[in-house]
């Protein structure tokens, strides 16, 4: 069969213009890439060097040793931040759920206000937060010494904002799914939490998978609190850690870069290692229509 | 096997009463069935009787056991949904085992039922299928085997045969019916279907806007309709209905006055001291034969023949009669053309009366 011209200039230009999207999102990682391994002086040199003469691995190797000050604060940051996210993650996904699951499923009283409430405080930019969350940190500083600086008050404070946002998008997962599924379930024999693991969880996983990397991401990511909240290793993250390399006279461009890279790396495997849980249609063929 | 006993029960959505003083005992190896217009309750009043929904008030007892606080899977029930509920991330074999498994059975035993009742549904070959890969009759008959192999006190089943072609719900509904009998099983059946409803329910219990109209026999619920609304609903083509007129010397008079016959004597007795009642008739009992005609004088009316409806085994004539319509299922050798003016004769002993204000039976 013939195509027409129209149909292959359509396809022509459709091409083009994923080329042009990958492009654009490749081109600053690989710019990212190319100067983790260029050394301060090639990276600043001009004409400017696209792909190093002499590539190195040392802005990396400086990173993961603990016998330098540059390597101690990496370390600090990267375990505070995999603690910081690990956390909020598996704290907002179970909470989260259970409380989605209340919220879309069980009748009580206020359940409307408390969905409306949810959606206002998601509103909310969290820079409006600082300084209530910073007067409250202060002053329970002062009955226990344990808030200041420390990252568990940062994975706390991440979970007022990241919990509600996980439970605004499993409510709306759950909704999708049938109720009578969990009806049947509960005749043939389950309590209700028995079918919410038997039956809706399961049903349920793709977008569980994905609302838990985007709460990792949103913890991992932080910036604006962490600043606030944190002045010694104690509390670093590795977004902080980014801004304060180098020193007051030079920016580290290349150091700079190798923490990008590295920091960029556990979001990425968490997402390759769970992406085959995200798939959709896992509740068809359920019930009529 | 239970009784199954609903006593008073009612239930409101927000302000709406969706089932209304209900009150209603089902006996032990019971098959009832609950028929009634679209939006009438029946699927509320089986959620109620799962433990689904909670009362309003009243009381709900199976067995001696009132179940009114009691968890659905406690209520040792099974229910087929409207819309089947199978288990998405399940195959077959795994649907219809979940509740197996769930009460401890032995994987023997889980096997052996689940195949049985497969064989029965002639659903074997797709045990290992998901939901999604299968056909909407096959769905349902999944859906109804899962029900079976529980082997429940009580099935609750709600329009389990609504998507099978005609073929195979007439093997369902003999299956059903075997199942049955040979289950000793409560049962309580909700259709749409007529044949259904009469064919396979011991009891019906014909419902309207969450009231019971009347609960009876099959043959009762035909025979001995309690109201307008029940005599209409049951029957199909329903039940024809004429404004009437008693007159003096067992004179019914209809069609505004142009139709008359004579009642025998215990109807003119029914009818004494009332003006207007409400006739009907059956469709089957209007007859055409010249014979028939012939012979039963006191009950022949003229009328036009306005459609001709061939359905095969039969005819169905709708035919005017000064102003009214009257509906006949005439034999299939009728040869009725529209316009033609014929004379028809009702089978007296076989008409139904109903008051004219509260639409009841008169009896
Ligand atoms: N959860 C609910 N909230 C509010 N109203 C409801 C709810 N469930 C059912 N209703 C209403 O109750 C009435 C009875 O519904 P029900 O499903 O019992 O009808 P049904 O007899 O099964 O109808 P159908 O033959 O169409 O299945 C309907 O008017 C329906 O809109
Ligand atoms: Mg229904």
């Amino acid at each position: 069969m013939r195509r027409p011209f129209a149909y292959y200039l359509h396809k022509l230009l459709l091409y083009l213009a994923v080329l042009a999207m990958v492009a654009w999102t490749l081109a600053p990682v690989s710019w990212l890439f190319i100067s983790s391994i260029s050394t301060h002086a090639e990276l600043l040199s001009t004409p400017i060097h696209w792909v190093p003469e002499k590539p190195t691995w040392e802005n990396f190797a400086a990173m993961f040793d603990p016998a330098q000050d540059t390597g101690r604060r990496f370390l600090a940051a990267l375990r505070n931040s995999i603690f910081i996210a690990g956390s909020v993650t598996a704290f907002s996904l179970v909470v989260g759920t259970l409380a989605a699951y209340a919220l879309a499923r069980l009748p009580f009283r206020g359940r409307n206000s408390l969905i409306m409430g949810l959606l206002a405080v998601r509103m909310l930019p969290v820079i409006a937060l600082v300084i209530p969350f910073f007067v409250l940190i202060i002053r329970l500083e002062y009955v226990l010494p344990i808030f200041y600086d420390r990252w568990w008050t940062l994975a706390i404070l991440y979970n007022a904002f990241i919990l509600g946002f996980v439970v605004w998008i499993m409510r709306g997962y759950f909704l999708t799914i049938p109720v009578e599924l969990e009806e049947a379930a509960r005749i043939d024999g389950c309590t209700r939490l028995m079918a919410l693991r038997l039956v809706v969880l399961p049903l349920a996983a793709p977008g569980l998978v994905a609302t838990g990397i985007l709460a990792f991401l949103l913890a991992w990511d932080e910036f604006l609190l962490a600043l606030i909240f944190s002045k010694t290793t104690n509390a670093l993250t590795l977004p902080l850690y980014i801004t304060q390399l180098g020193s007051q006279y030079i920016t580290a461009y290349e150091q700079i870069a190798a923490a990008g890279v590295v920091a960029a790396l556990p979001p990425v495997l968490l997402a390759l290692l769970f992406q085959r849980w995200i798939i959709s249609g896992l509740t068809a063929g359920g019930v009529k229509g | 096997m239970a009784r199954v006993y609903l006593e008073h029960v009612r239930k409101d959505f927000g302000s709406t009463q969706v089932v209304k003083d209900f009150t209603l005992e089902i006996k032990n190896e019971e098959f009832v069935v609950l028929v009634g217009p679209s939006g009438c309750g029946k699927t509320t009043t089986l959620r109620l009787i799962a433990g689904l929904e909670e009362l309003t008030a009243g009381r709900i007892y199976i067995g001696d056991r009132l179940v009114n606080n009691v968890a659905p899977k406690d209520r040792d029930i099974a229910m087929v949904f409207q819309n089947y509920a199978l288990y998405p991330h399940m195959n077959v074999f795994e649907n219809m085992a979940f509740g197996l498994k769930l009460r401890g059975l032995p994987q023997r035993e889980i096997e052996a039922r689940v195949k049985s009742a497969a064989e029965r549904l002639g659903i074997a070959h797709l045990l290992r299928r998901r939901p999604r890969e299968l056909s909407g009759g096959q769905r349902q008959r999944v859906a109804l085997g899962r029900a079976i192999v529980r082997q429940p006190q009580v099935f609750l089943m709600d329009e389990p045969l609504s998507n099978l072609d005609a073929r195979l719900r007439m093997d369902m509904r003999a299956e059903l019916a075997r199942l049955h009998r040979e289950l000793k099983a409560t049962i309580v059946y909700v259709t749409h279907d007529q044949v259904e409803a009469m064919t396979m329910g011991d009891r019906i219990v014909v419902m309207k806007d969450g009231v019971i109209q009347q609960v009876a026999t099959p043959r009762e619920v035909y025979e001995r309709p309690a109201n307008v609304f029940v005599a209409g609903f049951i029957g199909s083509p329903p039940m024809n209905f004429l404004s009437a007129e008693v007159q003096e010397g067992r004179i019914l008079s209809f069609a505004g006055g142009r139709a008359q016959l004579v009642l025998a004597e215990e109807q003119a007795a029914l009818l004494a001291g009332r003006k207007r009642v409400i006739l009907g008739v059956r469709p089957e009992d209007v007859r055409a034969e010249p014979d028939f005609v012939a012979a039963h004088a006191d009950t022949t009316l003229k009328a036009i023949v306005e459609v001709v409806e061939p359905l095969g085994a039969e005819t169905l004539v709708h035919f005017r009669l000064d102003g009214t319509g009257l509906v006949a299922r005439l034999g299939a050798t009728t040869t009725f053309r529209a316009g033609e003016r014929v004379r028809l004769a009702l089978v007296r002993e076989r008409l139904h009366f109903f008051d004219a204000e509260t639409e009841k039976a008169l009896r």
